[in-house]
């Protein structure tokens, strides 16, 4: 028994230092994908900024009312794109996002709920369990692409005026620090003025500035220009900030495996200490008392 | 000759930001060209080339559409794909 216990202790303590091996090596890849991931966010800013600055100084009621993006619709279709991570081993980083679409779905059950699915995780769970996923995009690996935000925007967009879908929104994981984020659901389409006049404080300022501006062919013809080119965008930036959450979470989750196992790893080299003590103790008693019986016979 | 700031983004990233005499954009309607101290200004553009002069020097690049808008002496170009002419 104590020998056969040293051998399989032994192995253990192999093993889990092997898989902490692993388990580190992975947590500097995904903080090496994080910053690459965190810096591509911050590039694709600036962009987006400009846009929306530009729509909200062309934007007038009359082009916001004539533009069927913004038409809001009684109809009850209603498609979710979910975001999740190709890989797993990133903690309860999908479940958590794949909950708050069964909570969003179970909060309008009189709705016609589809799917489209962003990242491998997310298509195989939903549709695995029957939901009516629609389209689905894998093998993004990771990082926010623009071609196929822009095809995905696209794709969206003539659903949304096709009137195949009636509200599109997005679900995704908000990256708010290294080790928090959480999913959000955000409204895609249709359109509200609100979420594009964001500096509204600033409005009298634009107003004045908008006389002077030589607007070049009409303002309508640039705002309906602006609004595919706003929606790519936005859905660029949000692959970019869920790349980001989705490597901030495996980091942290590959982070407490690694402690985990030099956890587990100190608990097994100290009994395995113990029972190797106790095997040379054992044997040095026998010898010992082999001895004994010898001189005294 | 006065010379501007021109700054151009994709939806990626800043790809130019320099400071150039004059810049020939497509616009929807028609080449036109930027100068120093040009009015404000907010187009659409479509694809075509886009010329940009610096003193002597010239580079001619591709842009698949997006926006031009000057304003302060700078202009802020926002491309779908802009590519070196060949």
């Amino acid at each position: 028994m104590a020998v056969e216990s040293l051998k399989t202790l032994r192995r253990r303590v192999r093993t889990v230092r092997n898989i902490k091996q692993i388990t580190r090596a992975m947590e500097m890849v995904s903080a090496a994908k994080l910053r690459r991931a965190q810096a591509t966010l911050l590039a694709a800013r600036p962009y987006a900024r400009k846009l929306q600055d530009l729509l909200a100084r062309v934007a007038a009621s009359s082009t916001v009312a004539g533009n069927p993006l913004f038409h809001e619709r009684p109809g009850k279709r209603r498609v979710l794109v979910v975001f999740t991570s190709d890989r797993g081993l990133a903690g309860s980083f999908n479940v958590n996002i794949a909950r708050t679409a069964e909570e969003q779905m179970r909060s309008e059950p009189d709705a016609q709920w589809r799917l489209i699915c962003i990242g491998r995780r997310g298509r195989d769970y939903f549709t695995r369990r029957g939901y009516d996923v629609i389209d689905s995009v894998v093998g993004l690996g990771g990082q926010a692409d623009s071609q196929q935000a822009t095809r995905l925007a696209d794709r969206l967009r003539e659903m949304f005026l096709a009137g195949e879908a009636d509200t599109i929104d997005l679900l995704y994981a908000r990256f708010i620090s290294t080790v928090v984020n959480r999913p959000m659901v955000v409204q895609f389409l249709p359109m509200t003025p609100e979420a594009l006049q964001i500096g509204k404080k600033k409005e009298p300022a634009i107003a004045a500035h908008e006389t002077e501006y030589i607007i070049e062919p009409s303002p309508q013809a640039v705002f309906d220009q602006l609004l595919p080119r706003y929606l790519s965008s936005r859905v660029y930036i949000t692959m970019a900030e869920q790349a980001t959450s989705e490597h901030s979470a495996r980091m942290v989750s590959m982070n407490n495996a690694t402690k985990n196992c030099t956890e587990l790893g100190d608990q097994l080299t100290l009994k395995l200490n113990k029972a190797r003590q106790g095997a040379i103790t054992k044997e040095l008693l026998d010898i010992v008392g082999g001895a004994e019986a010898l001189q005294k016979g | 000759m006065a010379d501007f700031k021109l700054q151009v983004y994709t939806q990626e990233k800043k790809i130019y930001d320099d400071d150039v005499t004059s810049i020939v954009v497509p616009g929807l309607q028609g080449y036109f060209g930027v100068l120093a101290h040009h009015a404000p200004l907010l187009a659409a553009l479509g694809q075509g080339k886009l010329t940009v002069r610096k003193g002597a020097e010239e580079h001619v690049y591709e842009i698949a559409g997006g926006f031009l808008e000057v304003r302060d002496n700078i202009a802020t170009m926002l491309v779908d794909k802009l590519r070196e002419a060949a």
